[in-house]
């Protein structure tokens, strides 16, 4: 499991490491869903992302199918409105906060491999066991962003209602990009400077029409 | 991020060149990354941009770009999925680069 043996450049290990650590993370039963829905959130969200027909299955609920392939293909086309929907078809929101962490994780995985032109990775077997329902050791409240956070809304406390999915975050976050403690230095360099580093996610998020 | 570490490393970009790609970005290799991104996400064959920016950067930056793009799709979907706000601290600090490439037409500017 990503070996990238048909890559044409040598991969980083590390990058290799969070790759197989996220496969494994989105196979286990979460803090809201199993392990097979977890696989089936992605499978939605990769297939939306590639304009393939989505997945048929009954095992998410319909606002959870809904949600999975707008947070895979357009994830700018969400609204409020649109959650607040959900959530009154029964998508609750810490749920749906642990939904979106999977598909943008998937999301990352596979863009790699598009950039790399390396063949997508297949989605990991679902493992058994059951969702923890953990709590944040403080609790997260709706303020000015759509979904309840811990503090005050940033990209870092975007996903505290789900402190499981934040630490998956973080370890995928570095690895790809940039640790939280790299970003604080302007000047670091890598394969790339910051600047080229900043232009690359510049444009990405150009064109998904991300104001971040 | 990009302001700062133009500011902080005296680089000379044109930021314009993220919205309009008739423009020359003007960082080394920056058309050849912008090509990337471009071919990589929307659907087309990578290849060719992908050799591009070994070329002009080294197979070290191919990886590294890729990886940032595959960062920043995840980072987008967390942003627009949990309807993070854009505060007025963030509005006052970019308000150039706002007017300059237009992000108030994006949906949740």
């Amino acid at each position: 499991m990503f070996d990238f043996d048909q890559s044409e450049v040598p991969i980083r290990e590390n990058l290799a490491d969070a790759f197989r650590h996220v496969w494994g993370h989105l196979s286990t039963a979460g803090t809201w869903w199993s392990g097979p829905e977890r696989v089936a959130i992605a499978e939605i969200a990769r297939a939306a992302y590639q304009d393939q027909p989505i997945p048929e299955g009954d095992l998410l609920p319909v606002p959870a199918r809904e949600a999975a392939a707008l947070v895979g293909k357009q994830p700018s086309a969400i609204t409020a409105e649109l959650i607040q929907t959900w959530e009154i078809a029964g998508l609750d929101a810490t749920q749906y906060v642990e939904l979106i962490a999977v598909a943008a994780q998937v999301t990352t995985v596979d863009t790699f491999h598009r950039a790399m032109g390396l063949e997508l990775e297949p989605l990991p077997y679902p493992q058994s066991g059951t969702p923890s329902r953990e709590l944040p050791a403080v609790p997260a409240r709706k303020t000015r962003a759509w979904v309840p956070m811990v503090g005050p809304p940033t990209i870092p406390t975007s996903l505290s209602a789900v402190p499981n999915e934040m630490a998956a975050l973080e370890a995928l976050h570095g690895p790809a990009y940039l640790t939280y403690e790299e970003m604080s230095d302007p000047t670091i360099q890598k394969g790339l400077s910051r600047a080229q580093m900043e232009l690359v996610a510049a444009r990405t998020s150009a064109i998904n029409e991300c104001f971040f | 991020m990009l302001s700062s570490s133009i500011a902080a490393t005296n680089a000379q970009v044109d930021l314009k060149a993220i919205t309009d790609r008739t423009r020359d970005p003007l960082i080394p290799g920056g058309a050849e990354l912008l090509d990337f991104v471009d071919a990589a996400l929307t659907g087309s064959v990578a290849a060719t941009a992908r050799a591009a920016v070994a070329v002009a950067l080294g197979n070290e930056a191919v990886v590294d770009a890729a990886g940032v793009m595959g960062n920043f799709e995840m980072m987008n979907r967390i942003a627009d999925g949990v309807g993070m706000p854009v505060g007025a601290g963030t509005r006052q600090r970019m308000a150039d680069i706002i007017t300059d490439l237009e992000l108030d037409r994006y949906p949740h500017a």
